[in-house]
């Protein structure tokens, strides 16, 4: 009997807040409202890259006098954790929301909610592309395409490097290998459209360049030269993303004597690389037998890390969460005050051996 | 009379009754807990989500509880119950069957590993965890391979066939469908469980299974059936899985078995068989999910959770251990 009555209780407390539960809302309206809070969702909630972006969140959080919770799944593959935990942010009315969607359809119908409560929703680094249920005002990323284009800059403002692409002829052209892991990534395909864009305009402003610039290897970069090209741009796609692929990839590239130069467009890309030259001994700039190769990654990495410490790499972009974070939360403070917030390009910043230890960019480096 | 009235309600109160007082006082505690300290938790919104979460793994948990009692174990219900929805998402998106014929599909997958299961244990007597545990891994492997290892759709609210969450999930108002089908379901497995010959040998079977078989009752027939309810239970969730969340993700599932374990230990069912409730089941499920919910109305990360799952999972077996101790004692003063 006990435990019926105990159950009628359940119910009964169960049932009141069903009704609205009046009560307890009174006394949480009054202290929440004052306070403006944010709940960061991630892909993943132990990645380095995530936590870097809760790091500049925090931050935020301190200067806009915001509450600032974080929260993600597993891992990126778990699209019920995060749907879950999206709908309990939801719940506890926040001033806003911040998500980067492991799966943006399936975040739909909690995103749907978060707009009929009128709770906005930011994106931060992959955002929710396509959103339909308009709850999604703004996101803070990175552009891939200038992200392309500056480590094409780099690239060009290097002595070394003109050098190289100036000792092309006809016979003999200078060749920049462009290590892609696919064609159908956006991310991707916008940083390779970024670089091969920068880069060939660059290169023809070299003395007798002009109209000398070649782009090849994959259908949707091609780009022919007016003139017999001196320097050509060759891009490589593996024939799908597993290690083993992108790795014969890149020995296929390092059998190619007249490339100078090897661009490796993420983290994949480099891993492969590194696969190709045992584990980048063979990049060494003293005794390498690749060691006269200038090359430039992307994101981090273990590996990547290492390889940029020794020297062997001439540099590499990385992503800039730390900014991902702390733009979601002064966006959501803009949208406190009524202002309408705009998409924001978090940038990507050039580390090398010089700059990896500084303070601002390990902070950004993932292993 | 009135002493001997006095010492049967005292071996209730130390006997089954306990425990499940146990649980469901569990619950309010943790609800009025996370009431104060969490961030909007009594609400109307919370609760659906509670709710919400409940779905899929209370019908693995409803299963579940048959096997356990019979002193068995199911470690093939999480990755069934995802491989199940997964394969009838192939037939939704790839083979383009109507919606209907896909969740006719997901039972049946259920069902096809439920008896495969049953036959490894009651007719081939292989010991149920490792039976269940090779089948977890052939689940997870094999829908994986059908789905070519990508992720499944199911259509979202707004969509054409958009009925189907409305149906099991919750309506367009946000009424939570889901719990009327759990509700459902529990009130047939308590029928089942404590009113029919398959909850007496259910139970008898796990109390002294070689009793039972000399008292004449097929028992691996008898198994088999019981391995099968569970499978069936497990398709029955993967349905609740895809109209929750509607995107399943290959190669996922393992570990979700164990949150079903958990509700049915919380409620009081013994991992040594013979002894357990479907009621208590349903009240460990939802303690599960008000932690999991609560914790993170707190601002808690989802690791909290699984800790604090990990705590009550534990005091509720030592609550029944030291029960049982005080439970012999009554009955030796007795």
């Amino acid at each position: 009997m006990k435990k019926k009555a105990l159950a009628m209780v359940l119910t009964a407390v169960m049932a009141m807040s069903m009704t609205g539960g009046t009560i307890t809302y009174a006394s949480g309206d009054s202290g929440e409202n004052a306070e403006k809070s944010i709940v960061l969702i991630s892909k993943s909630y132990q990645n380095q890259f995530y936590q870097a972006a809760f790091k500049g969140a925090q931050a935020a959080g301190e200067e806009f006098g915001f509450t600032v919770t974080t929260n993600g799944p597993d891992s990126e593959s778990n699209i019920s954790q995060q749907v879950d935990q999206v709908a309990a942010a939801v719940n506890q009315k926040p001033t806003a929301i911040a998500v980067a969607a492991c799966d943006p359809i399936a975040l739909q119908d909690v995103l749907t909610k978060a707009k009929e409560n009128g709770i906005p929703v930011i994106g931060f680094d992959s955002g929710v592309p396509d959103d339909q249920s308009g709850a999604v005002l703004a996101t803070a990323a990175t552009d891939n395409e200038k992200a392309g284009a500056m480590i094409a800059e780099k690239l060009f403002e290097d002595e070394e490097f003109q050098t190289k692409m100036l000792a092309g002829t006809e016979d003999k052209p200078a060749v920049i290998g462009i290590l892609a892991q696919d064609s159908t990534s956006g991310s991707i395909v916008l940083r390779v459209n970024g670089f091969v864009a920068e880069m060939v305009e660059r290169l023809q402003t070299l003395e007798g360049m002009e109209g000398a610039v070649e782009v090849s290897g994959q259908t949707i970069w091609n780009q022919e030269s007016e003139n017999p090209a001196k320097i050509t741009l060759e891009i490589t796609v593996p024939p799908s993303t597993t290690q083993a692929d992108i790795q014969t990839a890149a020995s296929t590239m390092l059998n190619n004597e007249d490339m100078s130069v090897l661009f490796a467009a993420n983290q994949g890309a480099v891993d492969g690389l590194l696969g190709a030259t045992a584990d980048g001994n063979d990049l060494d700039k003293e005794n390498g037998k690749y060691k006269d190769l200038i090359v430039v990654g992307f994101d981090a990495g273990k590996g990547q890390k290492e390889a940029i410490k020794k020297g062997s790499f001439f540099g590499s972009a990385t992503q800039d969460p730390y900014t991902m974070g702390y733009e979601a939360v002064r966006m959501a403070n803009d949208i406190y005050e009524g202002k309408t917030p705009e998409d924001v390009d978090t940038g990507v910043k050039f580390y090398n051996s010089e700059n990896i230890d500084d303070e601002d960019i390990a902070i950004l480096l993932y292993d | 009379m009135e002493k001997t009235k006095a010492v049967k309600l005292k071996e209730y109160l130390l006997g089954p009754g306990l425990q499940k007082l146990i649980a469901v006082s569990a619950l309010i505690v943790l609800y009025i807990f996370f009431g104060i300290f969490g961030k909007n938790f009594f609400s109307k919104d919370t609760l659906v989500s509670i709710f919400d979460s409940s779905y899929y793994t209370g019908f693995m948990a409803i299963g579940l509880t048959f096997v356990i009692i019979t002193s068995g174990i199911d470690l093939s219900v999480g990755t069934v119950t995802v491989g199940s929805a997964l394969i009838g998402g192939v037939a939704y998106n790839v083979w383009n069957w109507p919606i209907g014929a896909c969740l006719v599909l997901i039972i049946v997958v259920g069902v096809a590993y439920g008896f495969a299961n049953g036959l490894l244990i009651g007719k081939l007597g292989l010991p149920p965890f490792i039976a269940t545990l090779g089948m977890q891994f052939m689940s997870l492997g094999l829908c994986s391979v059908v789905a070519k290892v990508q992720t499944m759709r199911y259509p979202n609210i707004s969509d054409a066939d958009g009925w189907f969450k409305v149906v099991f999930f919750k309506t367009t108002s946000g009424f939570p469908m889901g719990a009327i089908w759990l509700l459902m379901f529990a009130i047939i497995a308590i029928v089942l469980l404590n009113k029919t010959k398959l909850g007496r040998y259910t139970f008898a079977i796990g109390c002294n299974e070689e009793s039972v078989r000399l008292s004449g009752i097929n028992t691996s027939n008898w198994k088999v059936l019981i391995y099968v309810l569970s499978g069936f239970c497990a398709g029955l969730a993967g349905i609740m899985y895809a109209a929750t969340y509607s995107a399943i993700t290959p190669q996922t599932g393992n570990g979700l078995e164990m949150y079903a374990i958990a509700a049915c230990v919380i409620g009081g069912t013994s991992l040594a068989g013979g002894v357990g409730s479907m009621v208590g089941t349903m009240i460990g499920v939802l303690v599960i999910n008000v932690l999991k919910n609560g914790l993170m109305s707190m601002g808690l990360p989802v690791q909290w959770q699984q800790f604090f799952i990990g705590v009550v999972v534990i005091i509720a077996v030592l609550l029944d251990v030291i029960r049982a101790k005080q439970a012999s004692k009554v009955k030796k003063q007795s």
